[in-house]
Order: C-alpha cells, then structure tokens, then sequence
C-alpha cells in the first residue's frame, strides 16, 4: 500500500486534536482536480497525485524552479495540498528552513497540517537507497524488531514503521535476547557486517537459534540500533546510549563506526556547555549516515564480498546450467518473487528435485541468459551497475520488470539514456516499443518527445510507419484534448499506456495552434496517422508480395 | 552508432517471439487455469512455481493481463460455486466443521494462487485499478459462499444454537466457533456488521436477561471493541 493513500492515519492528527481549530480548516482551498498534461508545477498545485508520480517516475528533478523561480513544493504548500506535498517530500524535496526554497515553503503553507508536515520531513534523514531500504524493511519485518522502533523512534519520524505489515516478512534465523528482550536476525547480513559475528556464528553459535547474553553492561537499546545499522547503513541512536555502543563496536570489531561514535561523544561532551545542562537529554538522537564510513565499511561493500564467498551461501540457483550460491534473506529482501518462491518451495513441484549430495535448496530459473542473471545478481547485493551495453539493456529490461527489481529499471534507463543520444529514429522506435512494454517511462517519456519534435524526420522513416502497425490506435477520446479547462474535482479517467494518445499530446505540446484551434490541430494529426497506417499497410503487403517472389518458384 | 548494421530494424526483438503464435494467449491461459484448478484440487505438488509465474509474467507483458484478470476471477468463482454445494449439503453438526475445512483450503489456494499470479497483482491491476487479487478472492469467498441464501441463515442458527448448547452447560468445540468468527474478522468490516446485526437481534430476543459472560462474549465483545465502532 503506498502511503499516499494511507495519510488519514497519519499520526499528525493526534498533535492537532489538542489544537482547538475546526476541521474545515485543514482542508485545501479547492478540491483537486486532473491535470492530464500538466508539468510538475501544475500537477503539484492542482493536487493532482497520480500525475505527480507519473512525472516523477520518469525522472523529473524535484527541486527544479519554474520561471517563478518556485518550486513544486512551494505550489502545493500554498494550495495546501498535503498528498501531493507528502509524495513530494519523499522523493527528496527540500524542505529546511534554512534554505531559500525551504523557506518559502514555510511562510507559504496554507495551514497548520501542511507546516507539520514540512516539520517532520526537516527532522528526517534523506531516504535510503534501495539496497538499504530493502534490507531495513526485512529487519523490521520482524515482529519484535518492530515493536523497538516503535518505541525508540519519534512517531512523526518513522511513518512507515507501521506500514510495513508482515508484507516484507523474511523469517530470521537466530534470535537474540539481551536484559530479556528479544532481537531477531539474519545471520548472512551479521556475518557480513562484523567479523566478530562471523566467527560466532561458524563456531559456538553454529547450531544455536538463540543466543541470551546476560551481561549487565550489554545495553538492549544500542545492540539493536548497532544491528539496525547493519541491515540499513543508519545509526539512529539516542545521545545516552552511545557510550554503551562504543563498547559493543569494540567487541564487534567494527573500528571505523566505532572511532566516528567516539569523536561524537568527546564533542557531546564539550557541546554541553553550549546549551543548558539540565535540559532533557533523552530525546536527543544521534544519526549517522553510511557515507560517513570508508568505503569498504558500507552495506554494499560488505555484500559485495560475501557474493564472491560462498562459504554463507544457503541457496543455489541455477541459470543455463550455471550455479550461483546466493543468500536467500538478501533474494528475498531485494524481490518479492524470490520472497515468495523461497516460501513456496514445499507447496509446488521444486520441492523434490533438490541435487543429491547437496544439502542446499536449489532453485533453477529458465528463459534468462546467465549474463543477465549475473548483472541481475550483483545489483541485487551492491545497488550498482557497471556499465551496460545497450544491447543486453534489453534484457536487463525483462530480467527487472520479471523478478519485480523496479530500481533496477532506473538504474538502466540511466544507463541507457546516454547511448540514445546517438540513436537513429529506428532504434528509437525499437525502443519506444521496449520501453513502453516493460513500462520504463524516463526512456519511454524521452522517446516519445524526440518523436514529437522531430514528427517530419520520423514519418519519413519506413520503421516507424511500421511500428504504427503493431500499436493499438489511438483511443480517439477528445476529452483529454478539449479546451474546455477541466472543472474542478473532476475525475477523469485517463489511460495512461497508449501510445499514439501520448504521442498526439506530446505533438499537440509542440505543434499545435494556442487555445480553440488546438482540437482542430489534433483531428489533423490523428487524419496524418490514418494515413501513415494505410501507407504502412501498402508497404508490408508489397514487402510481403516480394518475400513471396523470393522464395517461391 | 556501431552496431546498428547488425541490428537492423526489428520491433521483434527476443521477447516478441511469442506473440507470433495467435494463439498464445489462450494456449497460455489453458495452462495457468489447469494450474489453479490443480492447486484448490490439493495437487499442486506437480507444478512448478517458476514456470507458473513465467507463464503469467509473459501474459501480462504482452498485454493480455486483462484476460488474465478476468479468467483467475472466473474460475475462482467456479470452484468456490462448488465448494459451496458441497458445504451445503454437510449434515448437523459438520456444516461448521466443512465451512471451516474449506475456508482454510481457499485461503491456501488463494494465497498460492496470488503468488503465481504476483507479478499482474504488481503492474496491472495497479494500471487498471482493479481489486488486488487476495481482497479479490476473499470478497469472491464472501459473494458465492458466506452469503450464498442457503448458508448465510444455517450459519446464524449454527451459531446461536452453539451459544445455546454452552449455556447450558454442554461442551462445545470452542476452536472451530473460534476459527469461524476470525473467519469473520478476515472478511472485513462489512460481513461483520452484517453477520453481528443479525446475530444481536437474535441474541437480544432469545437472553435478554442474560449476562454476557459465555464464550460468545468473550470473542464478539472482543471484536465488537475493535471493529464495530462505526456500525
């Protein structure tokens, strides 16, 4: 479920209701109403969410200011568009104070809800990158892992802490309970992490599925946020239980976390004079970043080293005959398909057919090649890419959209752009088509408007009349197109995946005559393809009617 | 660019092959409902999950995740439809006995089946802002099963007639009211209201002098707190 959809249960509304304000007041000015084509300025302050995602699916930067010298957030603070400010927000929008942007958001927010929402964002950490983000999901996924979180963390900071149903759930596979409270683990992502743990767990802990400790010095608190921090690559710490954590780092053998937390405490310590003592301290957080830590101390790494190690390995896949010795918690972290696939072994057929003489589960994949499957693998365990060609993009392409790696996508459409710049008009049809197969929308949107601008170049081209063919036509539904401003509140259905519709507004955007000409411009184009189809279907059956002369008599 | 020599043009790329074959949809589609069928018939050892979801995936990268959509629906309804009959005619004392049984067996198929078809639960019912499939299914459990004229009204008795026999001091297999009533629970809101309204009014009529303290209470009053403050 995504949170947009979820924020009736946000957890501002507790803070309000002390506040004595009619609830008419929260609301925004107008109801919000479909900007089908609107730019992320538009989308942003008709309110219109489904939009603003699409735009910025396809890769729209969201802090770019418009000729106001706006930005997005601005428009939908002023208009008081929460949901479209929270989506914002989450895709990195800056909100601080401090900044000129920030502020403007601040002074312009049009009521109390939407100025608690900046709030909360200013006080959060910026979003972690898929890999991290993954894995942190597996570890609260845990039942008791998510009841600390809940406790330790401000409610407004972690949102989706109670989102996260048992939708991520990976089972751990060792538990531990430190002054007699549980918490549970992966040992593949300890093992990783500390080498300390990694020796444990190959030799006193070898069959253990829990490990008590009963040392009173070992504080529960910072045992989870320093195994929290192993999954996310985020310390999120209160100021009182650091010094507790620079012992477990010192067992843990984690030097560089441990030596960054110390400097942290000697300057807590002489910080304290700035601010009065006897203030209260238990709030204080102290949060640290993985980019804080060399390289090779960073999640990616850290895996990055145990994908070249199979002595942790605990499932074999195999890809044309190839085996790979993966990890299932990170399979199951970074795909839902591997999640299910991993807990469905004993329900289907794959159950049975495990090697002889091989203790570990094995999984065989078809219809992939094993170069594919390896790129696959190592951004499953690293969120990097190395440079790919355009001509395996494809296939990456299918391998993501398949086993549901949507960053994936990205990461390649990234990749790819470049390489576009070069194309020829039929390699960019040929990718249009791809991209709108596996739904890429930054190459697809980036096609489509080259289409459109250069409309003359393209029809020239045998290709694309032919790729005319394959397409469904346009939906020939003038309400999109009409002049006729959208009312307010409105909902309008739009098919969004139709190409030739996108295409005819990309061309309308760039062609067309202002205001009421515009549908008269929009028959003209669609009277254009009509006639490019008809060419087209001249062409193949001539082209066929000589494949026939080729190849018979 | 280099290599577009070799390339030619080509819409046809390694994944079109398939859409060659006209008849690709259905073939496809006659597979993956053997599939469901093989699951709620319990047999689903003789399937592999990895082909199953390939199949859908591939469906529903060539566009035909609307008759994907619709099929999964039709043949749930077909084997709920039966299900139904057969619980029907349970006799006495197993209709709630059967009603569980096979209220366990759809939930087990039904999450089976969500899982092969995940990847259209992903993408194209997400476009098309359809129903997910596991609400789907259970709302389908609801529609042809809970609801159905003939069960709906023996359910409510059965019920009652357990609260009746433990306030009267006999024993009475707490597990299966207790399994029945989260049955409830996990259909939501609306079954709830209407399951309770009706259960209330008969209640009101047949102890209104009693206290609620019977087994009764304890799980509705529980589920009452929880669920029922918009009712």
């Amino acid at each position: 479920m995504s949170p947009i959809e979820n924020s009736s249960s946000w957890t501002l509304e507790s803070d309000l209701e002390d506040l004595d304000i009619d609830l008419q007041d929260y609301g925004p000015s107008l109801p919000p109403k479909k900007v089908p084509n609107g730019d992320i300025f538009e989308a942003s302050r008709a309110g219109d969410v489904d939009r603003l995602r699409y735009l910025l699916e396809t890769g729209v930067n969201v802090n770019a200011r418009d000729r106001w010298d706006s930005v997005a957030l601005y428009y939908a603070c002023l208009t008081g568009r929460l949901d479209a400010a929270r989506l914002l927000l989450e895709n990195g929008a800056i909100c601080s104070e401090h900044t000129f942007d920030g502020d403007r958001c601040h002074y312009a927010s049009l009521n109390l809800r939407i100025r608690k929402l900046l709030k909360a964002f200013e006080a959060r950490p910026p979003p972690l990158a898929p890999l991290q983000a993954s894995l942190r999901e597996t570890f609260l996924g845990c039942r008791h892992n998510r009841t600390y979180m809940k406790q330790s963390s401000d409610a407004n900071f972690d949102v989706s802490v109670d989102e996260m149903g048992s939708s991520s759930y990976f089972p751990p596979d060792v538990v531990f309970f430190v002054q007699g409270r549980p918490v549970e683990a992966h040992r593949v992502i300890l093992s990783a992490r500390s080498l300390f743990f990694k020796q444990k767990f190959e030799n006193e802990w070898k069959d253990r599925r829990e490990v008590r400790f009963s040392k009173e010095k070992l504080s529960y608190p910072a045992l989870c946020s320093l195994i929290h921090f192993f999954y996310s690559d985020r310390l999120e710490i209160s100021v009182d239980d650091m010094e507790d954590l620079v012992r477990i780092c010192r067992v843990c053998k984690c030097e560089s976390l441990q030596k960054i937390v110390e400097k942290e405490l000697i300057h807590q310590k002489y910080a304290e004079y700035k601010t009065h003592r006897d203030l209260d301290n238990s709030m204080k957080r102290f949060i640290l970043q993985g980019v804080s830590l060399p390289e090779e101390d960073r999640l990616p790494a850290s895996l990055h080293r145990i994908l070249r190690v199979d002595s942790l390995a605990d499932v074999c896949v195999r890809v044309e005959k190839r085996s790979y010795y993966c990890h299932q918690v990170i399979l199951a972290s970074r795909s839902e398909y591997f999640r299910a696939r991993l807990s469905r072994v004993n329900d289907f057929h794959e159950g049975k057919n495990g090697l002889p003489g091989d203790s570990l589960p094995f999984l065989e994949e078809h219809d992939l090649s094993a170069e594919a499957f390896e790129k696959m693998i190592e951004y499953m365990y690293t969120d990097g890419l190395e440079e790919i060609s355009p001509d395996q993009a494809e296939e990456i392409f299918d391998v993501a959209s398949r086993y549901l790696l949507f960053p994936l996508k990205r990461a390649v459409a990234d990749a790819l752009l470049p390489h576009l710049e070069t194309a020829t008009p039929a390699e960019l049809c040929h990718w249009l088509v791809l991209s709108d197969m596996y739904g890429v929308l930054k190459i697809r949107e980036y096609c489509l408007d080259l289409v459109a601008c250069n409309f003359e170049a393209f029809v020239e081209t045998r290709e694309f009349r032919a790729m005319l063919l394959t397409l469904p036509p346009p939906s020939g539904d003038s309400s999109l197109r009409t002049t006729v401003p959208s009312a307010p509140g409105a909902t309008m259905t739009t098919d969004q995946g139709n190409l030739l519709d996108d295409l005819r507004e990309k061309w309308l955007e760039a062609e067309a005559l202002e205001l009421d000409m515009r549908d008269e411009s929009a028959l003209i184009f669609d009277k254009r393809l009509r006639m490019l189809v008809e060419m087209a279907e001249q062409e193949k059956s001539e082209s066929e009617a000589e494949d026939n002369k080729d190849t018979g008599p | 660019m280099s290599n577009q020599k070799k390339r030619n043009f080509q819409t046809e790329a390694f994944k079109h092959r398939v859409v060659v074959d006209p008849k690709y949809a259905d073939k496809t589609w006659q597979i993956l409902e053997r599939a469901i069928h093989q699951i709620y018939n319990q047999d689903a050892s003789g399937l592999s999950f990895e082909e199953l979801y390939r199949n859908a995936y591939n469906m529903v990268l060539h566009k035909f995740g609307d008759k994907l959509y619709t099929g999964f629906i039709a043949t749930m309804t077909g084997h709920l439809k039966e299900k139904s009959k057969l619980i029907e005619v349970a006799q006495g004392g197993s209709f709630l006995e059967e009603l569980n049984k096979k209220w366990n067996e759809h939930n087990k198929a039904l999450e089976m089946i969500r899982d092969v078809l995940m990847y259209m639960d992903r993408t194209y019912v997400e476009s098309a802002k359809k129903p997910h499939v596991h609400p789907m299914g259970l709302s389908l459990w609801k529609d042809n099963v809970v609801r159905s004229p003939k069960i709906y009204s023996r359910l409510l008795e059965t019920l009652l007639d357990l609260v009746k026999k433990e306030r009267t001091g006999e024993v009475i297999d707490r597990g299966l009211l207790r399994n029945v009533t989260k049955m409830f629970m996990d259909l939501g809101n609306l079954c709830i209201r209407l399951i309770l309204r009706s259960l209330f009014w008969m209640l009101l009529l047949c102890f209104t002098r009693l206290s609620l303290r019977s087994l009764l209470s304890l799980v509705i009053v529980g589920i009452t707190r929880r669920k029922l403050r918009n009712v």
